[in-house]
């Protein structure tokens, strides 16, 4: 690729990224000096509990792919880990035809729910979807287990929630988490959230700019609610973006399902935003991101295992591995 | 994981059926698991406060069942689970996870251990397979491939494994063996432990081969002089496999003590080659000896005006003639247990019955010794190979060399002899044992002949590179543990024992009390010395 069109792609993408103006963001979203709010740093006697969940491809066969998929969540009491508890480490065989009867066992024993409806389009995340029903289990086990003033902090968006399948599971989950009088925090590590006109500009990023500029040295948060952004947080949801500790660089947006307590809550979670380990993002994600993570040696080991089995089922390896997406065989080889 | 599959049968599974349920707390001890690399190498996490020494063994047990695999530690580093640099960022100094932080171990497989017997292995362990410090009883498949000399205890690491005994097998004994070691990190006490099982062998009866000890140093009969240590005669109760030669009066005098003779007519002209260097003139005229005199009057000839000029006569040079006639003389002189009488075939018959045979040469010179050890080791040789000839049963035998790098440097020429039973012994049933602080001056091919290997501590790099390259077993990943072996401490690598185990040598006064106290309180008629055969060893006592 020549030098000009990487330079043409440079300034395009600075044009995006650069915040070089605070007042045209803020007339742009709406956001004035007094939306943010300084977060007050709490240590609290509670537990705080962090879900997360991955997956790892094992093998595609392009008509149904195996994954491992691993769930579970942490414990922390202040700074110190009390325990982490996997909930779901199985392969899932996503097939479109058949996913009805992988979901629905999950969908009932957990969520009390008989439908699972996935539109023609959704099809192809079948492995995304199961694993987010998954992450949802474990929040819910978590739940059983929290009692009234602990924090729960999911990794991912709790927004949007009417639209999408486990909208059921979700309503389920909130309104355990009321009874039970635990805050719940949805943590995004990434964020689609954009402001602007012609192009695309990162909303949390930018916010997060601006409140370095505003209150320097603090940390802080910042509804979103009534905000010009893309796309509108919807339904009962609430959307934050929060800086959890005083040094961070970064800020994340949050999601809970009510504004009540949400002072505390945060509060709570910048409380153990301040390890060494991962500066400005509650820790106990920080844990739960890695004990949940599937390695590439596992997965490997994993497949190797899978053919093993194949084998003795009677499937030939030839037969298996000439089924294979091609994708396999040509990554494979590299 | 069990299922893989998210298909069920029943129409309505239980929660626990649908999930893997499954808790690590803080409590959890091990939190040691394999998590790579290959057949030739393991790693392994501990915590990191846990300390570990390069040389321990650890025990990996493996998820899949009954199979465990033994390791050896070879390195180890720092290391944490979340990758970057957060640990050394000056930000950080507030750790929420210290369990994260952990030692990574580098580890060599040894085998592994299958329905209580050892073998290679040739698979590896399942992944994060749990792993500990190997401990007494998972070592007891090591009993069974131990021989019937014992020198030690089965060390890990700095610690001794109380009940594992190391011991050598007698039918490796005429394979040659090598004993190296830094001075003063425990030779003479290795020889001494060994010497004091081979005489228990001995006087149960059990014994297969004579060791012969040439101990120029006078430290193996009584010990040393003023000093705290003990000889072999202080092993009274196995006193039946031990007889002794000695040149000293002193010690001459004791019951047990034979005076040491050789007779003139046993030194043949080969002898006399090996002890200085010839120029090829002198050389010729050696080997010519032999066919100008005849065989039991040539010693008394060659030192006669009339022999020497005879010798001239058959075309050899007066001044070499004289030169050798002159050496002979002086080398007659110095050594008076050259008599009429002989000792050989008495040590060759105490040999052959199996026993310890020390010839006590106190304050002897080094040329002197030589010239002994070649003479005896010559009427050896020569009596193993006319019976083996006749095809009469009889006992291997192991000669032990001080100093060995001394006459098995290879190079040409005079020193061959040593070489020639380093080579061709084992035909016959003669073994060598070669003693020296020097490795690297020994033949590269004479040591890959080496059976078995104790090794005790090495400070020469040299040294360890050239048992590394010769040994018969693998030794090249031990370099690190070979040069930190303390006193006493040592590698053995043998026949039959499936890896160079690390061992305890026992310290020989330690060994002598607790031998002789174990034989004194049992039935000195029935039981001797079975009790101590059937394993368990023995345990020092305190000073
Ligand atoms: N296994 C052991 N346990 C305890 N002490 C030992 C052991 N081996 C040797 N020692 C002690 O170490 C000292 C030196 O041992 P030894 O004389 O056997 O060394 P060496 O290698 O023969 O030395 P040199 O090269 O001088 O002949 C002695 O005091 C001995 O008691
Ligand atoms: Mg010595």
């Amino acid at each position: 690729m020549e030098r000009k069109a990487l330079e043409e792609v440079a300034l395009a993408i600075k044009e995006r990224l650069k915040l070089e103006s605070s007042e045209q963001f803020m007339e742009a979203t709406g956001i004035e000096k007094s939306d943010y709010k300084p977060l007050t740093v709490e240590e609290f006697d509670g537990l705080t509990f962090a879900v997360d969940g991955s997956n790892l491809s094992i093998c595609d066969w392009s008509i149904a792919q195996a994954n491992l998929i691993r769930a579970g969540y942490v414990v922390y009491r202040g700074k110190a880990w009390q325990r982490t508890k996997t909930t779901f480490d199985r392969i899932f065989l996503a097939d479109r035809r058949s996913y009805r009867d992988q979901f629905l066992p999950y969908m009932k024993a957990f969520f009390g729910l008989d439908t699972l409806a996935l539109k023609e389009t959704e099809l192809d995340r079948l492995t995304t979807y199961f694993r987010e029903m998954q992450e949802y289990i474990a929040l819910s086990l978590a739940l059983d287990e929290a009692r009234k003033g602990d924090l729960l902090l999911y990794d991912g968006g709790l927004s949007q929630w009417k639209e999408r399948p486990f909208g059921g599971a979700l309503d389920a989950i909130f309104s355990k988490a009321e009874e039970r009088g635990v805050s719940l925090l949805g943590i995004s590590k990434s964020s689609t959230l954009s402001w602007g006109e012609e192009i695309s500009r990162p909303f949390i990023q930018h916010a997060a700019i601006l409140g370095e500029r505003l209150l320097p040295e603090k940390a802080w948060y910042l509804e979103v609610g009534e905000k010009r952004i893309d796309p509108r947080p919807g339904g009962a949801v609430r959307s934050y973006v929060a800086r959890f500790h005083p040094r961070a660089s970064r800020a994340f947006r949050v999601d809970a399902p009510s504004g009540d307590g949400i002072d505390l809550a945060l509060s709570h979670a910048a409380g153990y935003s301040g390890s060494a380990e991962s500066l400005g993002y509650p820790h106990a994600l920080f844990r739960a991101h890695h004990e949940m993570r599937i390695g590439r040696d596992e997965g490997a080991l994993l497949r190797l295992f899978l053919m093993e089995e194949l084998g003795r089922s009677g499937l030939e390896l030839d037969e298996a591995e000439v089924s294979l997406d091609y994708h396999e065989i040509l990554d494979s080889c590299l | 994981m069990e299922r893989i599959s998210t298909q069920f049968k029943e129409a309505s599974p239980s929660r626990e059926a649908m999930l893997d349920q499954r808790t690590v707390d803080a409590t959890a001890k091990s939190t040691h698991r394999i998590i790579s690399r290959n057949v030739r190498e393991y790693q392994f996490i501990v915590p990191y406060k846990e300390r570990v020494e390069v040389g321990e063994i650890f025990s990996v047990h493996d998820i899949r069942g009954d199979i465990e695999f033994l390791a050896r530690v070879l390195d180890i580093e720092h290391d944490s689970n979340y990758s970057g640099n957060w640990d050394t960022a000056l930000r950080g100094v507030d750790f929420y996870d210290q369990e994260q932080i952990f030692n990574r171990i580098k580890a060599e497989p040894l085998g592994c251990v299958e329905n209580g017997s050892f073998k290679k292995a040739r698979t590896i362990p399942t992944k994060f397979s749990s792993v500990s410090q190997t401990s007494g009883d998972e070592f007891s498949f090591l009993r069974k491939v131990m021989g019937d000399i014992e020198v030690g205890r089965l060390r890990n690491g700095s610690q001794v494994v109380e009940d594992i005994p190391v011991a050598l097998h007698s039918d490796a004994m005429d394979h040659h063996m090598g004993v190296f070691a830094t001075t003063g990190m425990g030779k003479s006490n290795f020889m001494k432990v060994f010497a004091a099982s081979c005489m228990r062998l001995a006087a149960d009866g059990n014994s297969s081969f004579g060791l012969l000890v040439v101990d120029p140093h006078g430290e193996y009969l009584k010990g040393t002089k003023g000093g705290r240590s003990k000889g072999l005669v202080h092993l009274k109760s196995f006193s039946s496999g031990l007889a002794c030669y000695s040149t000293d009066r002193e010690n001459r005098s004791m019951p047990q003590v034979e005076e040491l003779s050789v007779a003139a007519g046993e030194i043949d002209p080969g002898d006399i080659s090996v002890l200085y260097d010839w120029s090829s003139a002198q050389r010729d005229a050696l080997e010519a000896i032999d066919r100008v005199f005849d065989s039991a009057s040539w010693l008394d000839e060659i030192q006669s005006p009339t022999g020497i000029a005879r010798m001239v006569e058959e075309g050899f040079g007066e001044n070499t003639i004289n030169v050798i006639s002159r050496r002979i003389k002086t080398l007659l002189g110095r050594n008076s247990y050259i008599q009429n009488r002989s000792s050989i075939p008495n040590i060759i018959r105490n040999l052959k019955e199996g026993k310890v045979v020390l010839v006590d040469i106190p304050r002897m010179s080094d040329r002197s010794e030589l010239f002994l050890l070649s003479i005896i080791s010559r009427r050896i040789m020569d009596e193993y190979k006319r019976e083996l000839a006749s095809g009469e049963e009889r006992r291997a035998c192991l000669i032990t060399i001080e100093e060995a790098q001394r006459v098995l440097g290879g190079g040409s020429g005079s020193i061959s002899r040593f070489e020639t039973i380093a080579r061709e012994g084992r035909k016959f049933g003669v073994g060598l044992c070669a003693i020296t602080q020097q490795p690297k001056l020994i033949d590269k091919q004479l040591l890959s002949q080496f059976n078995t290997l104790v090794i005790l501590g090495l400070s020469d790099r040299n040294d360890r590179s050239r048992l590394e390259e010769s040994a018969k077993q693998d030794l090249s990943s031990m370099e690190i543990e070979i040069q930190t072996l303390e006193k006493g401490e040592a590698i053995i690598s043998t026949l039959k024992i499936p890896f160079p185990v690390p061992a305890k040598i026992h310290r020989f006064e330690d060994y002598v009390r607790t031998l002789s106290s174990e034989v004194g309180e049992g039935d000195l008629l029935m039981g001797r010395g079975a009790d101590l055969r059937r394993g368990g060893g023995f345990r020092p006592t305190m000073d």
